[in-house]
C-alpha cells in the first residue's frame, strides 16, 4: 500500500513538472536551442578529415547535450521556488525519496527529449549518423541521461535554495558528471566504430554510476532540502 | 493515536478519532536561531484539539519562524515539536495544513488544478469530488478554470487556504490567513475558523488584527522578541472557551 502510494505521488509529481513545462515553457525551449546552437558550433569549428569523425562524434554530440542540459537543471528547481511551492511540496505526506525521483523523472524525460531534437540535427551537421546502430545508441543514451539526471537533480536541488546558484550548480555538477561524459563519448565511440566489446564496458560503468548516484538522491535528498 | 498509522497513509476521516492524553500541538522549550541569534526562544506551548488559538507580535518577532517550526518545516535549533505526541515527520504530515504568506500554488496550473493536486498528493479517494466541494467553499467555483497566477490576491489567498485544507487535517497552522481579503472574505474566513473549531480542529493563526484575535480566538499568545507570552483577551471580548 504505502509502495502504490508513493508510485502514485511519484507519478503526480512528475505529471504536474510536465503540465506546468507545457503551460509556461521556461527550460526546454532554451534547452533546445542551445544544443543545436552548439552543436552547429562544434561541428562547424572541429575541422578534420571525414574518416576521423566516427572517432569525434560522440563527444561533439555528448558535450552539446550536457551543456545545454544544465539549462533543465537549473529551472528544474528554481520554478519550484516560485511561491515557495518547494516549501508546500516538501509538506505534503510525501518521502523525500518520491520527491527526488519525481525530479529525476521530469529532467530525465528532458534530456530524452532533447537528444530526439539532437540527434537528426547533429546526424545533418557532422554526416555522423548515430542512429545507424539504434539499439546500442539508445541504450547508450538512456543510460547516460539517467546518470546525468541523477547527479544534476541532486547537485541542483543542493544548490536551489542560494543566491548564487546558477555558477555553483555548473561549478559542481561538472567535475561529478565527467565519468558520465567519459563514459557516454566512449560507449558512443566504441559504437561507431564497431568495437561493441568495449562498447559494453562502457555501458557498464555507465549502468552502475547511475545506479549508485539514483540509490544515493533517494537516500539522502532529506538532508539536502532540509531549511 | 487511534489510527492506523502505516507509513505515508492517511486514514480517512471516519477513522479520525483525537486523542485526549496527547495534545495535538505541543512545543517544548522550543528554541530556533539563525545567525546565532534567537528568532524564537524556549516557547513553551500545547494547543489543545478544538482550541483556536491567535499568535500576535510585532513584524520580525518570530510568528513565522515559530509557525514554521510548528509545521515541522523547520528544525528547532533546541527543544521540541510534538504533533499528538509525536515527533513530525512525512508520514505524519497528513495531519497538517499550512497556509504560508506565499500560498504554495503553482501559477501556470489552474485554481482546480492545484487543489487536485494537492488532494491527489494527500491520496484522498475521490479527489476530485473534494476540489469541487472545497471550490463551493471559499467561493471559486467559476474560477476553477482560471491560472492561479491570474487571480487577485484575495482569491488567491482563498485559494490557497483551500489547498492546505483540502484534507481536513486536524492541526491547522495559517500564517496571516486574513491579509488581501476582502470584507466578505474576512466574515468567510472567520465562519470557517469557527466551523473548523467546532469540528475539534486545532488552529494557530497569526494576526496583526487584535480585533479578529479577540473575535475569535480562545487564546492570544505574542510573541515579543522571540519570547512567547500569554496575551489577555480584554473583558470586553470574553474567550468562547479556555483550555
Amino acid at each position: 500500500m504505502a509502495l502504490s502510494h508513493a508510485a502514485k505521488t511519484w507519478w503526480w509529481l512528475v505529471h504536474k513538472d510536465l503540465l506546468r513545462e507545457l503551460r509556461a515553457p521556461r527550460a526546454w525551449p532554451a534547452m533546445l536551442i542551445l544544443s543545436l546552437a552548439l552543436a552547429m558550433v562544434i561541428s562547424v569549428q572541429i575541422d578534420s578529415p571525414s574518416d576521423q569523425h566516427l572517432e569525434l562524434a560522440g563527444g561533439m554530440f555528448w558535450l552539446a547535450a550536457f551543456f545545454a542540459g544544465t539549462v533543465a537543471l537549473d529551472r528544474s528547481f528554481s520554478g519550484e521556488h516560485e511561491q515557495a511551492c518547494w516549501q508546500g511540496l516538501l509538506l505534503y505526506p510525501v518521502g523525500p525519496g518520491t520527491l527526488f525521483l519525481a525530479k529525476l523523472a521530469a529532467n530525465f524525460l528532458a534530456f530524452c527529449a532533447l537528444d530526439v531534437v539532437l540527434v537528426p540535427a547533429f546526424t545533418l551537421l557532422s554526416g555522423v549518423s548515430l542512429f545507424a546502430q539504434p539499439g546500442p545508441f539508445l541504450a547508450t543514451a538512456l543510460v547516460a541521461n539517467l546518470g546525468f539526471s541523477a547527479v544534476g537533480t541532486l547537485v541542483s536541488a543542493l544548490t536551489s535554495g542560494l543566491s548564487q546558484r546558477h555558477g555553483l550548480l555548473v561549478l559542481l555538477l561538472f567535475p561529478l558528471v565527467l565519468p558520465v561524459v567519459l563514459g557516454a563519448v566512449q560507449a558512443t565511440r566504441a559504437m561507431l566504430v564497431g568495437d561493441f566489446s568495449s562498447w559494453w564496458r562502457w555501458i557498464q560503468l555507465l549502468s552502475c554510476f547511475a545506479a549508485v548516484f539514483v540509490a544515493l538522491g533517494t537516500l539522502i535528498f532529506d538532508y539536502l532540502v532540509e531549511d | 493515536m487511534t489510527n492506523n498509522r502505516q507509513p505515508f497513509l492517511r486514514p480517512t476521516a471516519a477513522d479520525w478519532r483525537p486523542e485526549r492524553e496527547a495534545a495535538p500541538v505541543v512545543a517544548r522549550q522550543l528554541t530556533r536561531a539563525m545567525n546565532g541569534r534567537p528568532v524564537v526562544a524556549r516557547a513553551d506551548l500545547a494547543v489543545q484539539a478544538g482550541e483556536l488559538v491567535a499568535l500576535t507580535g510585532a513584524n520580525g518577532a518570530g510568528k513565522t519562524t515559530l509557525l514554521r517550526c510548528l509545521a515541522g518545516r523547520l528544525r528547532p535549533t533546541s527543544g521540541e515539536v510534538l504533533w499528538f505526541g509525536l515527533a513530525p515527520s512525512p508520514a505524519s504530515h497528513w495531519l497538517l495544513g499550512y497556509a504560508a504568506h506565499e500560498g504554495h500554488l503553482y501559477p501556470e496550473l489552474t485554481a482546480s488544478e492545484n487543489l487536485l493536486f494537492a488532494a491527489r498528493m494527500h491520496s484522498l479517494p475521490q479527489p476530485q469530488q473534494r476540489v469541487d466541494e472545497m471550490l463551493a467553499k471559499t467561493g471559486m467555483t467559476r474560477y476553477s478554470g482560471q491560472a492561479a497566477g491570474r487571480l487577485s490576491q484575495g482569491l488567491r489567498q482563498r485559494l490557497s487556504l483551500a489547498r492546505a485544507l483540502v484534507h481536513d487535517p486536524p492541526i491547522v497552522l495559517l500564517d496571516e490567513p486574513f491579509a488581501g481579503l476582502d470584507t466578505a472574505g474576512l466574515a468567510w474566513l472567520e465562519n470557517w475558523l469557527r466551523e473548523l473549531r467546532t469540528r475539534q480542529r486545532t488552529i494557530i493563526f497569526s494576526s496583526h488584527d487584535d480585533q479578529q484575535c479577540r473575535a475569535l480566538a480562545d487564546r492570544k499568545l505574542e510573541l515579543q522578541s522571540g519570547r512567547l507570552q500569554t496575551a489577555s483577551l480584554t473583558d470586553a471580548y470574553p474567550p468562547a472557551r479556555c483550555a
